[in-house]
């Protein structure tokens, strides 16, 4: 195992740490002997025992033979090349990525600070860690960043709009020009020069690096993005692929060794909790941090499972077989229920207090002992205290699952980081723990789906549904507690509650969640008090109503807003602009009265944007409009306007793919001929125009759903905002 | 993980559609009251889904019927109010 | 447990090709059962394929049993099941739907290695314990189709599903395989579906036309053809 070291002395160290991975196989005796006659074909150093191992909840061991393999590059092809030739063995350990296992069986992770013994060669004696992955008191890494970014206009170098190259490095910028040869030239200078530890680009994966090799492929010149001269650079192609009725996408990457290459607009965790975030996710995932920053957060929750199980010597099965077990058609009307939603009551309404129970999945899992290996256990059976509430499952009393046992730490690193950041002084400060408990937020939001998800390593579907029972009990208890006390609940969404009652101060309603905390064991807290808060109708049917959609005033005076245009990434920029500044203007009112009052202003405000469309002032950044494409773009069969982009770059030769983003405009949503109906933003040239009706509806639409609980209706709105 | 079993949100639009030759056939101001009848069932889904009955349609009356009671109490209470006033105003005139 | 005796019935009106007419909902279940998906005859699989309505015809035979005071096994492959047509057919035969419901056991397979566990190893036993004699499977290709397991896999795990299914076949156990027709994105494992019908002794055709449901049957001394009216299809 390759591991790369900073030095005390600054020094950057290239070491191997003889690593010897193993996995499992369970087999009849006639498969084990095909087994030891492929192993002693293999061109590396294998050794094999018998050994006893436990399965997760299984109540007695299964023999089974351990392969070591002393060559760790050729771990993955060895155990596929078994796995092909052995359908009917077991497997264990197989697909776990080495730099996971190495990090479990060494007890290190991602830029731990650590201590090592070296050979003069570089090979590691010992090696340490001195730091646990949950501490929250450590410091940024002294890693050095260049950044690289294409000098292009485009929203997307990839649709078109070809650049030049900048880095930034030390709050140094410089433009990369000339030829080919040149930019090659200059970009191999910087980086032996400065010597990054990460490079950080914008389009990395999917753009610049590709196009970067290419480059220097053809003019036959060395390229130095690796710090490792020993490796390549790691290459995935993006590809997409239908499973389970859904197109899933990966977008493609271009993996460094020895230096870390984090592309930001390949990495959900970066863009979610930024480079504080993405550490602190690898360090506790135990992931690659360039995997890390380019997988799923539920690889990372994953990972800490799989560290969980290694840990307890469990076996880590290859393919999750258990299906589940037979239940009558009556008891799976009672248990497929998801959380519960409360339709809102639609409208304005002041002094609200909103309520949260903290992680509400994760620590039902804790506190209730859910895990695949609990559920429906033997022992507990019989015991009424370790009944899911509504349907037949239990769990067990006895002892604690491997999933509690996981999440347990993180919850509770989780508290102490929010703990620290309220007592934090220095904004800078502040923002690093918030982005890390943020980052530990993810971990603990998918943490449920993990748990009866399809391909999980350790999900069971009656463990999702004992989930989602406790969290009903839960909600309706909390309902309960609330109402005695003659508050109305005013709408519900599986783990947040808002509340009203009249005269009800911040006091009353925390007092009110210490009282909820009291009798359901699980912590709840006071989100916040709205000055006021209003429900939004549906867009579609006014009488229906909508969960989650709503805005409010906090008494502190930030806004809380869900589901409206102004946090959809497909509106464009001026409809959010124009909706932002008519809740400006309504966050004047501190009640319901005052709030009427805001009216006039607010028709103003919408008149002026009206007109700005109208008079044809509003520019491409202001009316383009962000799509990401749901399926291959060929297998659309309607024609909507973001395909009718789609095919314009791929008539330019873009290629393009499910899950990919496109940015277009309308310019003529009427016309007979589909391609002037809209265009992509790349590669727009001066001869456009757009399609002022069409953005015109959308902006009154955005107005509309603001103040159509204040007694607008959508002529009055229509007719008291036209014209000059 | 994709649910199993339709949500009772998802019912209720089944019912809707179920209805949809009932509903063209009804004049104007009788759709509209069907509508809001459909709203009520709509608007207490979370009863509906956790009460997990097969036979979804009276589960759906039942809300219905709920708003129905709202609605007579709060006519109830104003007509109570309007009577109070009237009464007033009625002794009051003859007071004077 | 013999909850409601159906009562065999005539056919009272032909298709112009001599096709029977399954015309009243009462009769529905006990026309399927003698004609279409009949399950009278123990001993192999019976395979019933078309548009994703052929879930709900399935779903009718699973009942049809369960009024008769059978238990059903009922293995959903393509995460679909639909507890509110149980409800509505129980309640046209004056049942209560809850009992209906109990005489019916699901398992739902997410994976293409659940589904083929589920076959080759926890039926067996399930049979035995709920004392049933009669299976459905739901959508058993659904999870061969997932592109994350490759072909030969997903080859070599139907070969076991259905070496498995044909077994349990011969001991007397009457096998009803509902499977929607292939999806465009199953590529070349589009042939599972041809695969399937194969091994099966009867395969039923299901289409669906402006007038209604019609079954189409090949093989045997004539071809076979029956039709399930748009009226009453949609009353379901
Ligand atoms: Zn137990």
């Amino acid at each position: 195992m390759v591991v790369w070291l900073v030095g005390e002395d600054g020094r950057r160290i290239r070491a191997i740490d003889p690593f010897v991975p193993t996995c499992y196989l369970a087999a009849p005796p006639s498969i084990r002997e095909h087994v030891f006659r492929l192993l002693r074909r293999a061109s590396c150093r294998i050794s094999t025992r018998e050994v006893e191992r436990y399965e997760l909840g299984a109540p007695c061991p299964i023999s089974v033979l351990e392969v070591s393999v002393h060559a760790p590059a050729q771990f993955s092809s060895l155990t596929q090349h078994l796995i092909r030739a052995c359908p009917d063995a077991q497997f264990f350990h197989v697909d776990v990525s080495l730099p996971q296992r190495y990090f479990y069986d060494r007890e290190l992770f991602p830029l731990v600070h650590c201590e090592a013994d070296l050979t003069a060669e570089g090979r590691i004696q010992s090696i340490q860690a001195l730091e646990s992955p949950w501490d929250t008191d450590y410091g940024f890494p002294p890693l050095t960043i260049m950044e690289l970014s294409p000098d292009s206009p485009s929203p997307n170098p990839n649709h078109g709009g070809h650049g030049s190259f900048v880095v930034r490095m030390d709050g140094e910028e410089r433009l990369l020009e000339g030829d080919d040869a040149d930019v090659i030239q200059r970009l191999n200078q910087l980086l032996v020069r400065q010597d990054p530890d990460i490079l950080l680009t914008d389009w990395g994966d999917s753009y610049l690096l590709p196009r970067l090799m290419i480059m220097a492929d053809q003019l036959r010149m060395p390229l130095e993005l690796n710090r490792d001269p020993h490796r390549s650079i790691g290459t995935r192609k993006p590809r997409s692929y239908f499973s389970y009725g859904r197109i899933l996408s990966h977008a493609g990457a271009r993996i460094l060794s020895g230096r870390l290459h984090l592309d930001r607009h390949n990495s959900f965790a970066l863009a979610e909790t930024g480079l504080a975030g993405l550490i602190e996710q690898a360090r506790i995932a135990k992931v690659d941090l360039q995997q890390m920053a380019r997988t799923t957060t539920g690889t990372g929750i994953t990972s800490m499972q799989l560290e969980t199980a290694c840990r307890d010597g469990l076996l880590i099965p290859y393919r999750k077989q258990e299906p589940e077990a037979f239940k009558s058609a009556r008891e799976l009307l009672q248990t497929d229920q998801g959380g519960l939603v409360f339709a809102p009551i639609v409208g304005y309404h002041e002094q609200v207090g909103e309520l949260d129970f903290s992680s509400m999945y994760p620590s039902i899992m804790v506190r209730f002992n859910i895990s695949p290996e609990t559920i429906n256990c033997p022992c507990c059976r019989d015991e009424p205290a370790a009944r899911v509430p509504e349907i037949g499952h239990h769990t067990c009393r006895h002892r604690q699952g491997l999933v509690p046992r996981t999440l347990a730490p993180l919850l509770d690193k989780r508290v102490r980081y929010k703990r620290l950041m309220a007592a934090a002084t220095q904004p800078a400060a502040r923002a690093v723990l918030d982005q890390r408990q943020t980052a530990l937020k993810w971990l603990l939001v998918v943490s449920f789906g993990y748990l009866g998800y399809k391909n999980a390593r350790f999900g069971r579907i009656e463990a999702h549904e004992s989930v989602t029972a406790y969290s009903r009990d839960l909600l309706l208890q909390a309902k309960e507690v609330a109402e005695r006390q003659g508050y109305r609940m005013l709408h519900a969404i599986v783990d947040s509650l808002w509340f009203v009652k009249p005269g009800a101060v911040r006091a009353d309603y925390n007092r009110l969640a210490q009282e909820i905390t009291e009798r359901t064991g699980l912590s709840i807290g006071l989100e916040g008090l709205y000055h006021w808060i209003g429900f939004l109708p549906s867009r579609v049917n006014p009488l229906m109503p909508v969960p989650n959609q709503f805005v409010g005033l906090f008494d502190h005076g930030a806004m809380k807003i869900r589901g409206i245009e102004i946090r959809r990434s497909d509106a464009p920029f001026l409809v959010k602009r124009a909706q932002a500044e008519v809740l400006r203007c309504l966050s004047q009112a501190r009640m319901l009265a005052e709030l009427r009052e805001q009216i006039p202003q607010a028709l103003e405000i919408v008149r002026i944007y009206r007109r700005y469309l109208h008079d044809g002032h509003a520019t491409v950044e202001e009316l383009a409009i962000t799509k990401s494409l749901s399926k291959e773009p060929q297998a659309y069969r309607h024609q909507t306007l973001s395909m009718i982009a789609a095919q314009e770059l791929l008539a330019r030769g873009v290629s393009l793919q499910a899950g990919d983003t496109i940015h277009y405009i309308i310019t003529d949503a009427d016309a007979a001929y589909l391609p002037d109906r809209a265009r992509a933003v790349a590669g727009l040239d001066g001869t456009w125009s757009y399609d002022v009706s069409a953005y015109d509806s959308l902006l009154l639409k955005a107005a509309l759903v603001l103040l159509t609980p204040l007694g607008v209706t959508a002529t009055s709105l229509n007719e008291s905002t036209a014209g000059c | 993980m994709g649910r199993t079993l339709a949500t009772f949100t998802q019912l209720v639009q089944q019912e809707i559609d179920s209805w949809s030759r009932y509903r063209r056939a009804l004049r104007r101001e009788d759709q509209q009251a069907l509508d809001v009848l459909f709203a009520a069932a709509r608007h207490h889904a979370s009863a509906g889904a956790y009460l997990a009955r097969e036979t979804p349609f009276e589960v759906m009356l039942l809300s219905m019927l709920i708003e129905q009671q709202k609605h007579v109490v709060t006519l109830q209470q104003k007509v109570m109010t309007l009577e109070t006033r009237m009464h007033h105003d009625s002794t009051q005139g003859m007071a004077s | 447990m013999a909850l409601v005796q159906q009562q065999a019935i005539e056919f009272l009106f032909r298709t112009e090709d001599g096709g029977a007419v399954i015309d009243a909902p009462r009769h529905l279940l006990a026309a399927l059962r003698q004609s279409a998906v009949s399950t009278d005859q123990p001993k192999g699989l019976v395979l019933l394929s078309g548009p994703p309505s052929v879930y709900r015809l399935g779903l009718c035979a699973a009942v049809d049993r369960a009024l008769a005071g059978e238990p059903v096994l009922y293995l959903a492959g393509a995460n679909v099941f639909d507890p509110f047509l149980v409800g509505r057919l129980a309640r046209a035969s004056r049942v209560a739907s809850a009992q209906v419901l109990q005489q019916i056991h699901v398992s739902r397979a997410f994976t293409c290695h659940q589904m083929v566990r589920l076959v080759t190893d926890c039926l067996l036993s399930a049979l035995r314990t709920y004392d049933a004699r009669f299976v459905i499977l739901a959508g058993p290709l659904d999870t061969l189709y997932d592109q994350s397991v490759p072909e030969p896999e997903a080859m070599r795990l139907f070969r076991t599903m259905t070496e498995a299914l044909q077994d349990m076949a011969y001991q007397g156990v009457q096998v009803l395989c509902v499977s929607p027709l292939a999806p465009p994105e199953s590529g070349g494992r589009s042939r599972f579906m041809a695969a399937l019908r194969a091994q099966a002794r009867r395969a039923i055709d299901v289409c669906e036309a402006e007038d209604g449901l019609w079954l189409h049957e090949e093989g045997g001394p004539e071809p076979k053809r029956w039709m399930i009216p748009r009226p009453l299809w949609n009353r379901l």
